[in-house]
């Protein structure tokens, strides 16, 4: 790894983890303005995080997505964006930045302890394939994110109804409605990125499905997320009940991204 | 009649997807979590079943060590596909059939159904792929040929549905090139084939890793690849030859970038186990050999013999065309050269999956995304902060 990199890597971190205090006070102390200026600094937290992935991508000589460092590198990033870009937009509730900032910088440090050295893409990366399966992976995993975000505050909102802080955020109900079109958009994210896979995986592998763990996690998260749609539509289940559901969801997620690999090998390259 | 209707209801159930799709997830947890046949050796799949026999008691039975080709997972998806069709159909003709096609709602509509079509069209090429494809492996050295027939593959799955034919053209390892970056970071592998029809040449191609080569409907993808040396045997009484082959020893993966070139030869005259390591390019550190990169420039073998406890008996090492005693014969490295495996696919079901997951992708697109609209449509949340209940429909999924 590059000094550069290094010193980029720690400045991201610690403007984020900066932005996180802040906002938690403004949170808790009631004051907008806390929340604004942390708003202003996942922004500058975002353009230094720009940077390290720049500096990355030209030391490596190709994206930085070929190890679990550089994976969660790019992960980090995109859910960092679809945040900042979705609340610009005015579309998601700042509060959840509370749940978005540190799933992004423990996802770095995680990066960080198993950070690689900067290797040359080998050969079974090399295909137009990799940047449309990484890219639509990333931005489900930002989307769920954001949803088990809403998700949380729902929770917290309906447990401590008298609780000053949560009185500012959105009622459960935009909540529960935010989550569930953060979902619906993962959702889509999601089947792009497994749909690419497949062909990739004909290519590369020979099959288009070969029931790798790593592959069969993906697809359990998948079918995870669609049995929370159906059970939305079908049973009714929203609000509390949709919120749980939205929280395990992460868990699975989490496994199918990084935990693979502790029940036994894959050939699928990780995360 | 009122058996029928009641069965139609019971399939048509949307509480039945539910459970269904719970089903799958389970019947993929048992498939993620235990080491399944075909993924791993048989000797990894009967450690792991020593190490975990409570498990094992519960789950061989079941058949979770080949949980994706089970009854009961086979039972499920064909479940899902009747349940999956009878309820896109129950709930098209509910809305109006034909006429809810037009109109307000209409894309998500066409969506609803295209998305639920294609699912079935994905269970349907899987079907196909499962009973009528071809899937096997050939292993061949540089300059090496073998004809596409049953025994010429090293491991063949042909399904159920598929009638025994091959094309019994021949196919042949021309050359494997190799690139690596600082000496030791692979970064491309590409093998040059031939085919020949009747002792004829009528094609050659290149199979590189994520760009397979395809000849009368049989896909050749990359699989693995190592070095062949050819070892010559002679008994050292009248220097007759008993093995004059190449064997391709296998390829062992440590860490990211390091690779080691090993096998035991299978010589039945010998009492021994003869355990040859090979050295690509190799140096002497302290007498030592040490090896220094991935390309045949300096190629060195050990070779190391094995009593029956395990125990180390010699150790010797032969250099590109030179010999070594071994008992009472005389083992030569004459050549060196590359192999390469391939997997050898005929997939029928593929197009039929590939045409389904496209169409799927359309149906999501058409059915989620006019909800989604309406949402970028809408005033900012912080307009909306303590504002009670949904202001739109959620559309059904």
């Amino acid at each position: 790894m590059q000094q550069i990199e290094i010193i980029l890597l720690w400045v991201t971190v610690f403007i984020y983890v900066g932005a996180f205090c802040i906002q938690l006070f403004g949170f808790v102390s009631q004051k907008d303005r806390g929340v604004s200026i942390a708003l202003w600094l996942l922004w500058l937290g975002l353009v230094f995080h720009t940077a390290l992935g720049i500096v990355r991508w030209v030391a490596g000589g190709h994206p930085p997505v070929t190890d679990t460092y550089e994976l969660n590198l790019t992960g980090t990033w995109f859910t960092m964006l679809i945040f900042l870009v979705f609340e610009k937009m005015g579309k998601v509730e700042r509060t959840i930045a509370l749940v978005v900032i540190p799933v992004v910088f423990l996802l770095l440090g995680y990066g960080y302890l198993e950070r690689a050295e900067v290797t040359p893409m080998g050969p079974a990366f090399q295909s137009p394939w990799l940047v449309v399966h990484v890219i639509f992976a990333w931005l489900a995993f930002g989307c769920y994110a954001i949803a088990t975000g809403a998700a949380v505050f729902l929770l917290l909102k309906t447990k401590h109804t008298s609780w000053k802080p949560v009185l500012k955020i959105p009622g459960p109900e935009e909540l529960d409605l935010a989550g569930y079109r953060f979902i619906v958009l993962g959702f889509i994210n999601h089947a792009v990125m497994l749909v690419s896979g497949a062909i990739w995986a004909k290519k590369l592998w020979g099959h288009y499905w070969n029931w790798d763990p790593l592959e069969t996690w993906s697809l359990i998260a998948f079918l995870y997320y669609a049995f929370y749609l159906h059970a939305r539509s079908f049973l009714g289940w929203k609000m509390k009940r949709a919120a749980w559901l939205t929280l395990l969801g992460l868990l699975v997620l989490a496994i199918s991204f990084w935990g693979v690999e502790l029940f036994g090998p894959t050939v699928h390259p990780g995360p | 009649m009122k058996i029928a209707a009641g069965t139609l209801k019971v399939l048509s159930s949307s509480k039945l997807a539910l459970a269904l799709v719970v089903l799958l997830i389970l019947f993929s947890l048992a498939g993620a979590l235990l080491p399944q046949e075909g993924m791993f050796g048989p000797l990894d799949i009967s450690r792991w079943q020593e190490q975990h026999s409570t498990i094992t008691a519960l789950a061989k039975p079941a058949g979770f060590f080949r949980v994706f080709h089970s009854i009961p997972f086979l039972v499920t998806i064909f479940l899902l596909a009747v349940n999956i069709l009878t309820c896109t159909v129950q709930r098209f003709i509910k809305e109006g059939g034909i006429s809810s096609l037009k109109g307000k709602g209409a894309v998500c509509q066409i969506g609803f159904l295209i998305l639920h079509l294609s699912l079935i069209g994905i269970f349907a090429g899987g079907l196909m792929s499962v009973s009528a494809s071809l899937d096997g492996y050939i292993l061949l050295t540089e300059g090496q040929g073998i004809e596409e027939k049953h025994d010429s593959y090293l491991r063949l799955v042909e399904g159920p549905f598929r009638k025994e034919h091959h094309r019994r053209f021949v196919v042949r390892l021309k050359k494997v090139r190799i690139e690596y970056q600082k000496k030791q970071y692979l970064t491309g592998i590409t093998s040059q084939l031939e085919i020949l029809e009747n002792r004829e040449k009528v094609r050659e191609g290149t199979v590189k890793v994520n760009y397979p080569f395809t000849y009368r409907g049989l896909d050749f993808t990359h699989d693995k690849t190592g070095f062949s040396p050819r070892l010559v045997i002679r008994e050292r009484s009248n220097r007759r030859p008993l093995v004059n082959s190449f064997i391709a020893l296998k390829t062992f993966r440590r860490g990211q970038v390091e690779r080691e070139y090993r096998d035991f030869l299978p010589l039945p005259f010998f009492k021994q186990k003869v355990i040859v390591t090979l050295y690509p390019n190799h140096t002497r550190v302290d007498g030592q050999v040490k090896k220094i990169g991935e390309e045949p420039e300096n190629p060195i073998l050990l070779v190391e013999t094995e009593d029956e406890t395990g125990k180390k008996v010699s150790r010797g090492e032969i250099p590109l065309g030179g010999s070594l005693v071994l008992g009472n014969y005389l083992l030569g490295f004459a050549e060196l050269r590359r192999w390469t495996s391939f997997r050898v696919m005929d997939d029928p079901g593929y197009p039929v999956v590939w045409i389904a997951l496209w169409v799927g992708i359309a149906g999501f697109i058409m059915r989620y995304i006019p909800d989604l609209r309406k949402w970028f449509g809408h005033a900012p949340v912080a307009d909306k902060v303590n504002h009670e209940g949904h202001e739109e429909e959620e559309i059904k999924t």
